[in-house]
C-alpha cells in the first residue's frame, strides 16, 4: 500500500507538467488583451504598452511559459496582473473558505443523500421512494441561485435568524452549505438509490437473506457496504467539483472563495491567477482521486490484494 | 390401544397427507401457486404444486428454464417475495427442529428469518457471485452461526473453521481471512455449503449447485453433499436440469414442466419407465456418456418432440455422421501453437509472471470433420480457438488454413480468413446487438466482408442479401419473417440459432463453436447439436467444437483432443479416446461425468479433492511439454516424465 | 429517513436565532458589487477601488457631491497664460496616518512617482505632461508642464493623483496597494479577500469629522443578496441598485433610494468612415428613429435621463443642444431616402454581453427596424470586445459598424468626455474614437480647450465642439444613466457622486 502511494504521488508531477502546458496554452489563447483590460477602459495606447511590458506580455510565449514553469516549480506563481499581489497570497486567502464550505456541504449532503437513497431503494415503488426521488429531482433541478436568494429572503430578511452573507461564524455556513450541498445530496440520493437497487439484486444479498440475516442488517451491512464502493467514487468526484468553488453559491452569499476569484480573474484576463488556480484545481483533483483510490481499495478487497 | 374418535380421525388425515412420501414428511408442499407481475397482470409461474420431503431424503426437482423449479425453491425459503413473486395459493408445511409444524406460505411468515439459514438452508447456482465480496469467508460463515446459535465472535469463528474442515477445504485456517475473489468456483461452492450447513439445518435446498462448475469439481461437490447429508440426516431438495446429476443424487424425482408437476416417482422408476411424454422427451435429449459405445462416427440425438404434453412419434433412427473427407488435405493445421499472456504488476507494469494459456499445441482438422477440444476451465481450449480466429496473437507456432500460413497474411488476407472461419460464442445473449434487428445481425458479416451472395438475374445486391438472410433463417429452423425482430423477442435456443445463421452467412469452411450449447437447456441443446450436424452434412463444414461436456462431445465429434494446462494430453478418434482413454487425466475427466442412469450411480463415497492447477507460472519457469506418443491408429497420448503427474 | 430531515433542519435553524446582527452605533457597512483591486489609486482604473481609496487618501483637489471641483490639500493656485506652469499653496497642519507631516516634498514624491513611466502605473497619463516638480518651500509647489494643459486641476482632482505618505511609499514599495497611508478621514485596518475595513482618523484635519468609527466595504456581487443586507441592516448603503429591484427597497420605511443623474453616457458609435454611416444624414436619421423616452423606460425602467449633448450634463462645460433629435419616424425615413437608402440597410452592432447591454441593443434593433434598418446584434464578452476594437492598427481595417457602448469621464471635465472619444487623432488603438470621427472644427476646439486654463476660453471651445458633434451625429445619443443606490434613512452625509464614486467623509449614523 505504501509503495503504491509513493508511486502514485510520484506520478502526479508529470501529470501536472502536462496540465501546465495546457493551462498556459488555453489561457493565452483566450481572446482579449489582458494588458488592455488591466490598463482600464480609458487608458491610452501608451498606458497599455507600459502595462504590457510590466506584465512581461511583450515577450515570446515560450519565454513566458519558461518563466511561469520556473516560478511554479518553486511554488511561486508570480504576481496577479490585476492586484499585483503574489498569486500565492491571492489564492491562499481564498482557499480555506472554499475548502471549509465544501467540507461542510459534502458531509451533510453525503449523509442526507445516503439516507434518502437507501430509504428510497428499500421502499422502492412505495410513497417513500416517490417522495425521496421527487425531492432528489427537484434538488438537481433547483437553481441554487434561486434557492439561495429564497433562503436569504426567508431566514435573514423575514425571520432574522441568519446573516445574509459573508464568512466568519458558523451561522454564515448554514445557508451556503445547504445551497451548495443540495445538488450533491440529490445526486447522491439518486446514485445511492440506483447503486443500492443494483446491489440488492446481487446473489450474495439473496445469500444473506437465505442465511437468515435480519432485514436491517441485509440493508446496512451486506448491501450498503458493497454499494459504498461506487458511492465513494461519486463522493470524490463531487468533492473535486465543489473544491473548485461554486461560482453561484459564492456569489449569492458573498463567500470569499476560489470560484469568485476565478470568475474575476477570467473576466480580467489575470493570466497568472487563472493559471495558478487551474493548476491548483488539477492538483486537488489528482489528490482526491488518489484518496478515492485508497478508500476504494480499502472498501473493495478485490482491489486491495491485486 | 384406545384412542378417541377425534384423535383417530386426525391420525387418519395425518396418514393421508403423509402418504405422498415414504416417511413422515419434513416438508410438505400442498397446492402451491406462485405468481409474478407480468405486463398483462399476474403470471402464474408455479401452479398447484405438491410434493414432500422426508428427513434424510433427497428429492430432485427437474425441469428446464422456465419450468418453475427455482421459483419453487425460493418459495420454500420465502425469498421469492424479494424476487418480485407472490405466493397466491397452497401451503408449505414444515416441521422445524422444535417439532412444531408451520405453514411457510402463510402471509405472516415474515418471522421466517429465524428459520432461514437455521432450519432450512440453501445453496445457490452461482458460487462466483453468491458470496459477499467485501467480507471475509470467516466472517460470512460466522455471521450465520452467531445469528442462529448465539455464539460470540470467537466461538463462531471456531465453528466456521470446523465447518470449513468439514467441507474438506485445504488449509481452512488461512481461508478464514480470505475474501471470496481469492477462491476458485469450486472452493466458493464449498464455502457456500459450509455456510449453509453451519447451523445443521434439517432441510437443505440446493439450486443447481454444480451447474457452473467443471465436471471434476462437480463430482467433488455432489459427493460432499451426499456425505454430509448422511452425516446430518437432513432432507435435501435438489434443483437441477441435469439428468446425470439427478441419477447421481436423487431418491425421488419431481418433474416440472411449465409450472406444473407432470410426474413424480422414485428415481429408478423415472429413468426406467417414464410415464409422461415430457419426461420421455427430456430423457431422450439427455446426452449420456457412453451412448455411442461401439460406434465410430457421431450420431444425432434421437429427439422426441414434446408439444402440449403430447409426445411426437418415435423418431426414425438418426443417421450417422460420415462427413469426413479423409483423403483431402487438412483444412486447418495447427503446429506448435503457443499463446502466453504477461502478468504485469506495480506502477511501472513490470512483468511478474506469465499465463501459459496454450503450450505447443498441434492438431489438424480435415474437411467435414468435427474435432472436439475438451478440458476444464483454464485449460486453454478457448484461447486456442481465439488464437486461430486471430482474436488473440500467438506467441509462436504456425497456423495453416486452407494451405495458407495465416500468420503471414496481410490485413486483407486476415479479413478473408475471418470470412471463412466463423466463431460461435457460448452466450447468445451477449453476442447479438440488442439494438439491431436479427436480420441485420445476420447480414452484417456479408456487408463487412463485402460478400456477394448468389443473386438471381436482375436482383439487386440488397435483395440478394435479404434473400440470403431468409434462406439462412430457414436453414437454422427459424422463419424468414423473424429477420425483422429484435434479439430480446427470442429464447436462448433461438438466439443461438440466429448466431449460427450469422456464422453461416459468408459460407465459411470452419466454424469454431466455443461452448456453443453449454448455456442451453438439454432439449434445446440436443436440437442445436443436431442442427450443427445437419449443416455439416449439407455443406461439408468442419467444426472445432470447444466444450467441457464429455457427453455432448461424444455425440458430435469425429476426433477429440483433451487439453490440460495448455497442452494436448491426448488426441485421437472419438471412439478410441472415449472407450480406451490412455491419459490419466482423460480417465479422470470421464469418471467425473455423472451418468444419467441411477443404476450406475457411483457408490464410492470417498471424497475427491483437488483443484484445477493454474497455468500461471513465474518468469523463466517454462512448462515441460511432453511429447505425444502413438498408442493406436491416429491416437496419441502425452507421456509425462513422471507417470500420472497432471 | 426523509421524515427526520425537516425537524433536523428546523432545529439547526432555531439554534441560529440568536445570531441577529448587532452593530455598535457608529459602524457603517457598505455593500459594493465588485472586489477592490488595489488601494494604490495611482494604479487603479475602477471607480469602486477609487471610492475605497478615497476613504483614506486625498489629493490637492477633489470633487464635492455635485462634481464641483473643490480644493482639498491645496489652498490656492496660480497658473500662467499658456497653462504650462501651475503653482499651488498647500494646506498646513495636515498629517499622514503614519505621523509623517504633509508638505510639498510629499506631494513631489507622489507626483514624480506617478509621472515616471518606469513605474508603470495605470494612471500615469494623468501627469504624463508633467516636466518638473519644484518644491518652492514646505507649503508651495510648482508643476512645470511639457505642453499646455488647461485641465490640470481636474486631473489632480482625479483619485489617481492622490497623495501617499512618502514614508509608506518607501517602506512598502510595490505593496503600497495593500498598505495605503494617506491624509483622509479614515485609516486602513485590514483588507481580506472581499472586505476592506477602515477606522476613524482621530487627527483628521477637518474639524469634527469623521463621525463614523468604523467603515466596512464589502463586495457582494449578487444584487439580491446586497439588497437583503440592506433590508436586514447588515449594510447601511448598497450600490448599485438594479432598476428592476427598486421596488424591493421602496416598500421599506427604514430605507430610501438614491436616484441621481450620473456622468455615464450611453450611445451607439457609428463608423463614420464606412458606408452607410459615412453620410451624416444616415446618422441623423438613426437618431430620429429612436424614442429616447422609451429607451429610458425599457432599458433602465425610467432611471435614465436624456443625453442632450455629446457629454452628460454633469460634466464641466456641458451645453444643452437647442435642437434635439426628437423621435420622428417620418423625418428619419425621409433622411434615409435622401441619403439613398429608402428601404434601409443591414448592419451589425456589437457590445458587451451583460443583460443590460443586450437589452439596450435589442431595443435599438427593434427601433431601427421601423425604418428598415436591420441590425444583427452581437453580444461580446469583455475580452473579446476589447480585442475586436483594439486589435485594429489602421482605421481602414476596422470591422466596426456600430458599437453599443458608454463612457464615464472620470475627471468630470469636458476634455476627458470628448478628447478620447471624438478627437480626429484618437482613433483606436491610440484612444477610443470607435466612430472614427474626424472634424477639423471639433479637433481645433478640443485642442484649444486643453491648451488653456482660462475658464471662459475653455467654455467657448467646448461649446463649439459640442455643437458641431451634435450636428454631425457620429453617435446615436441614447441617454444618461441614473445612479441608483439604496440607503438606510439613518445614514446621512454619505454621497453617491455623479462619477459613480462614494464620498463618506461627512457620513453619520443617527
Amino acid at each position: 500500500m505504501l509503495k503504491y502511494l509513493v508511486g502514485r504521488l510520484a506520478g502526479i508531477l508529470p501529470v501536472l507538467l502536462v496540465i501546465s502546458v495546457f493551462v498556459f496554452g488555453f489561457v493565452h489563447l483566450l481572446p482579449g488583451d489582458p494588458a488592455r483590460l488591466v490598463a482600464g477602459p480609458d487608458a491610452t495606447q501608451k498606458d497599455v504598452e507600459l502595462v504590457r511590458q510590466d506584465l512581461g506580455l511583450d515577450q515570446p510565449l515560450w519565454v513566458q511559459y519558461g518563466r511561469f514553469l520556473g516560478n511554479a516549480v518553486q511554488g511561486e506563481f508570480g504576481r496577479s496582473m490585476k492586484s499585483k499581489r503574489p498569486v500565492s497570497q491571492e489564492i491562499g486567502e481564498r482557499f480555506l473558505p472554499t475548502f471549509y464550505l465544501t467540507v461542510v456541504a459534502m458531509v451533510w449532503a453525503t449523509l442526507a443523500g445516503l439516507l434518502i437513497g437507501v430509504a428510497s431503494a428499500t421502499r422502492r415503488g412505495r410513497w417513500q421512494d416517490h417522495v425521496g426521488m421527487v425531492v432528489a429531482v427537484s434538488g438537481i433541478a433547483f437553481p441554487s441561485f434561486w434557492l439561495g436568494l429564497l433562503m436569504i429572503d426567508l431566514f435573514s430578511v423575514k425571520l432574522g435568524w441568519l446573516p445574509t452573507s459573508g464568512y466568519g461564524t458558523w451561522q454564515h455556513y448554514v445557508m451556503p452549505s445547504l445551497t451548495l450541498g443540495l445538488g450533491v445530496a440529490a445526486v447522491m440520493a439518486r446514485f445511492t438509490r440506483s447503486a443500492f437497487i443494483e446491489i440488492a439484486r446481487e446473489d450474495y444479498v439473496r445469500t444473506a437473506r437465505a442465511k437468515g440475516v435480519p432485514a436491517r442488517l441485509v440493508v446496512w451491512k451486506h448491501t450498503l457496504r458493497n454499494a459504498m464502493i461506487p458511492i465513494i467514487t461519486m463522493v470524490g468526484l463531487q468533492f473535486g467539483f465543489l473544491l473548485g468553488g461554486s461560482i453561484v453559491v459564492e456569489t449569492v452569499f458573498s463567500w470569499p472563495g476560489l470560484g469568485r476569484l476565478l470568475v474575476d480573474s477570467v473576466n480580467y484576463r489575470d493570466y497568472t491567477v487563472i493559471q495558478a488556480e487551474i493548476l491548483l484545481f488539477s492538483l486537488e483533483f489528482i489528490v482526491i482521486n488518489l484518496l478515492v483510490d485508497v478508500l476504494y481499495a480499502l472498501a473493495n478487497p478485490e482491489i486491495r490484494y491485486s | 390401544m384406545s384412542r378417541s374418535p377425534a384423535a383417530a380421525a386426525a391420525a387418519a388425515i395425518d396418514a393421508l397427507t403423509r402418504s405422498a412420501g415414504p416417511a413422515p414428511s419434513l416438508l410438505s408442499v400442498e397446492g402451491l401457486s406462485v405468481a409474478f407481475a407480468g405486463d398483462d397482470g399476474p403470471v402464474r409461474v408455479v401452479e398447484d404444486l405438491s410434493f414432500s420431503v422426508a428427513p434424510g431424503e433427497t428429492v430432485a426437482i427437474v425441469g428446464e428454464s422456465g419450468s418453475g423449479k427455482s421459483v419453487t425453491s425460493l418459495s420454500v425459503m420465502r425469498l421469492v417475495d424479494y424476487a418480485g413473486g407472490r405466493i397466491v395459493g397452497g401451503r408449505i408445511r414444515f416441521t422445524g427442529r422444535d417439532g412444531r409444524e408451520r405453514d411457510l406460505a402463510a402471509p405472516s411468515a415474515d418471522s421466517l428469518t429465524g428459520m432461514r439459514g437455521n432450519d432450512i438452508a440453501m445453496v445457490f447456482q452461482e458460487p462466483m457471485t453468491s458470496l459477499n465480496p467485501v467480507f471475509t469467508i470467516g466472517d460470512q460463515i460466522a455471521e450465520a452461526v452467531m445469528l442462529h446459535q448465539g455464539l460470540d465472535r470467537k466461538a463462531a469463528r471456531a465453528e466456521a473453521l470446523r465447518m470449513l474442515e468439514k467441507v474438506r477445504i485445504p488449509e481452512p485456517a488461512r481461508l478464514l481471512d480470505r475474501h471470496p475473489h481469492q477462491l476458485s468456483g469450486g472452493m466458493r461452492q464449498r464455502v457456500m455449503i459450509a455456510m449453509a450447513l453451519s447451523c445443521r439445518p434439517s432441510l437443505l435446498i440446493a439450486d443447481e449447485p454444480t451447474t457452473a462448475l467443471d465436471v471434476t469439481i462437480q463430482a467433488q461437490i455432489l459427493r460432499l453433499i451426499r456425505l454430509l447429508q448422511d452425516e446430518m440426516g437432513m432432507g435435501v431438495i435438489f434443483i437441477t436440469h441435469d439428468m446425470g446429476v439427478v441419477a447421481e443424487v436423487a431418491d425421488r424425482v419431481v418433474v416440472m414442466w411449465r409450472g406444473k408437476k407432470v410426474e413424480e416417482g422414485p428415481v429408478e422408476e423415472i429413468f426406467r419407465a417414464p410415464q409422461h411424454p415430457y419426461t420421455k422427451a427430456l430423457l431422450s435429449a439427455v446426452p449420456k456418456l457412453g451412448a455411442l459405445s461401439g460406434q465410430d462416427l457421431p450420431v444425432r440425438f434421437p429427439l422426441l418432440v414434446v408439444d402440449d404434453a403430447k409426445a411426437g412419434a418415435a423418431p426414425p433412427a438418426p443417421p450417422v455422421q460420415d462427413t469426413v473427407r479423409g483423403e483431402a488435405a487438412p483444412l486447418l493445421e495447427v503446429r506448435d501453437l503457443t499463446t502466453r499472456f504477461d502478468v504485469r504488476k506495480g506502477i511501472f507494469g513490470s512483468l511478474k509472471a506469465r499465463v501459459h494459456a496454450v503450450e505447443k499445441v498441434s492438431f489438424a482438422v480435415r474437411p467435414g470433420e468435427t474435432l472436439a477440444l475438451v478440458g476444464e476451465s483454464g485449460c486453454g481450449k478457448s484461447t486456442t480457438g481465439r488464437t486461430i480466429m486471430g482474436l488473440q496473437a500467438a506467441t509462436s507456432g504456425a497456423i495453416r488454413f486452407d494451405g495458407v500460413d495465416t500468420t503471414t497474411l496481410d490485413s486483407n488476407g486476415q479479413a478473408k480468413l475471418k470470412e471463412k472461419i466463423q466463431y460461435i460464442f457460448q452466450d447468445p445473449f451477449a453476442s447479438l446487438n440488442p439494438r439491431m434487428t436479427v436480420g441485420f445481425s445476420i447480414a452484417e458479416p456479408m456487408l463487412v466482408h463485402d460478400y456477394a451472395p448468389a443473386a438471381a438475374p436482375g436482383q439487386s445486391r440488397r435483395r440478394a442479401i435479404e434473400a440470403r438472410v431468409a434462406e439462412l433463417l430457414t436453414q437454422v429452423g427459424l422463419r424468414p419473417e423473424h429477420a425483422r425482430r429484435y434479439p430480446h423477442e427470442f429464447s436462448g435456443g433461438q438466439r443461438q440459432r440466429i448466431c449460427i445463421a450469422r456464422a453461416l452467412a459468408c459460407d465459411p469452411k470452419l466454424i469454431i463453436a466455443d461452448e456453443a450449447v453449454a448455456a442451453l437447456d438439454v432439449s434445446i441443446q440436443a436440437q442445436v447439436v443436431n442442427l450443427l450436424m445437419d449443416l455439416q452434412a449439407a455443406r461439408g463444414l468442419s467444426y472445432l467444437f470447444i466444450s467441457h461436456d464429455m457427453a455432448v462431445v461424444e455425440r458430435v465429434s469425429h476426433r477429440v483432443a483433451v487439453m490440460y494446462l495448455g497442452q494436448i494430453v491426448e488426441i485421437g478418434p472419438r471412439r478410441a479416446v472415449f472407450e480406451n482413454p490412455q491419459h490419466a487425466y482423460t480417465r479422470r475427466l470421464m469418471a467425473a461425468v455423472p451418468v444419467a442412469d441411477p443404476g450406475r450411480r457411483t457408490r464410492d463415497l470417498r471424497l475427491l479433492t483437488g483443484e484445477i492447477p493454474s497455468p500461471i507460472r513465474a518468469l523463466g519457469d517454462e512448462p515441460a511439454v511432453a511429447p505425444l506418443v502413438a498408442v493406436g491408429p491416429d491416437h496419441f497420448v502425452a507421456r509425462h516424465a513422471i507417470g500420472g503427474d497432471f | 429517513m426523509t421524515r427526520f430531515a425537516l425537524p433536523l433542519l428546523a432545529g439547526l435553524l432555531a439554534g441560529t436565532a440568536l445570531a441577529g446582527p448587532a452593530f455598535a452605533a457608529k459602524d457603517l457597512v457598505v455593500g459594493m458589487p465588485d472586489n477592490i483591486t488595489t488601494l494604490d489609486p495611482a494604479d487603479i482604473n475602477d471607480t469602486l477601488s477609487q471610492s475605497a481609496s478615497r476613504t483614506m487618501l486625498q489629493g490637492l483637489f477633489g470633487f464635492d457631491k455635485d462634481m464641483k471641483l473643490v480644493p482639498l490639500l491645496a489652498e490656492s493656485f496660480t497658473v500662467n497664460d499658456t497653462a504650462t506652469e501651475y503653482t499651488y499653496r498647500l494646506r498646513k497642519n495636515v498629517v499622514f496616518h503614519d505621523g509623517t507631516p504633509f508638505n510639498a516634498q510629499a506631494v513631489k514624491t507622489s507626483f514624480d512617482r506617478l509621472a515616471d513611466p518606469a513605474n508603470r502605473l495605470k494612471r500615469q497619463s494623468l501627469l504624463a505632461m508633467l516636466a518638473e516638480t519644484v518644491v518652492v518651500d514646505d507649503y508651495t509647489i510648482t508643476l512645470k508642464l511639457s505642453q499646455p494643459f488647461g485641465a490640470l486641476n481636474n486631473n489632480l482632482a482625479h483619485p489617481g493623483a492622490m497623495i501617499h505618505s512618502p514614508k509608506a511609499l518607501e517602506t512598502y514599495g510595490k505593496d503600497i496597494g495593500r498598505h495605503p497611508v494617506g491624509t483622509g478621514p479614515y485609516k486602513f485596518v485590514s483588507w481580506e479577500a472581499d472586505t476592506l475595513k477602515v477606522e476613524k482618523n482621530d487627527k483628521y484635519w477637518k474639524q469634527g469629522l469623521p463621525k463614523i468609527d468604523h467603515v466596512t466595504l464589502k463586495s457582494v456581487p449578487e444584487n439580491g443578496s446586497r439588497i437583503a443586507m440592506l433590508q436586514t441592516n447588515e449594510a447601511q448603503f448598497i450600490y448599485p441598485l438594479p432598476p428592476e429591484m427598486v421596488k424591493m427597497v421602496e416598500g421599506n420605511q427604514a430605507l430610501e433610494i438614491i436616484d441621481a443623474p450620473s456622468i455615464i453616457a450611453r450611445y451607439v458609435a457609428m463608423n463614420t468612415m464606412k458606408k452607410p454611416f459615412n453620410d451624416p444624414r444616415v446618422r441623423q436619421a438613426l437618431n430620429y428613429a429612436i424614442d429616447k423616452n422609451a429607451y429610458a423606460k425599457v432599458v433602465y425602467r425610467g432611471y435614465a435621463g436624456p443625453l442632450d449633448s455629446a457629454i452628460p450634463s454633469k460634466l464641466g462645460f456641458h451645453v444643452t443642444q437647442p435642437s434635439q433629435y426628437t423621435y420622428d419616424l417620418a423625418k428619419a425615413k425621409a433622411l434615409l431616402a435622401e441619403a439613398g437608402y429608402p428601404n434601409g440597410f443591414e448592419a451589425e452592432m456589437f457590445g458587451r454581453n451583460s443583460t443590460n447591454f443586450i437589452r439596450g441593443m435589442q431595443f435599438v434593433q427593434q427601433q431601427l427596424s421601423q425604418i428598415g434598418v436591420k441590425l444583427t446584434v452581437t453580444p461580446l464578452e469583455a475580452g473579446v470586445e476589447t480585442a475586436r476594437v483594439w486589435g485594429v492598427e489602421k482605421p481602414e481595417d476596422a470591422t466596426v459598424q456600430m458599437q453599443y457602448g458608454g463612457w464615464s469621464a472620470s475627471t468630470g471635465d469636458a476634455d476627458w468626455g470628448l478628447r478620447p472619444l471624438l478627437w480626429g487623432k484618437g482613433f483606436p488603438p491610440k484612444f477610443f474614437n470607435v466612430a472614427y470621427y474626424k472634424n477639423d472644427t471639433v479637433d481645433a476646439a478640443i485642442e484649444t480647450g486643453i491648451a488653456t486654463a482660462d475658464t471662459a476660453k475653455r467654455a467657448e471651445a467646448y461649446r463649439v465642439a459640442q455643437e458641431q458633434i451634435w450636428k454631425d451625429a457620429p453617435w446615436i445619443f441614447l441617454g444618461v444613466e441614473n445612479l441608483l443606490a439604496g440607503k438606510s434613512k439613518k445614514l446621512t452625509g454619505f454621497y453617491y457622486v455623479a462619477d459613480g464614486g462614494l464620498q463618506m467623509e461627512e457620513a453619520d449614523l443617527q
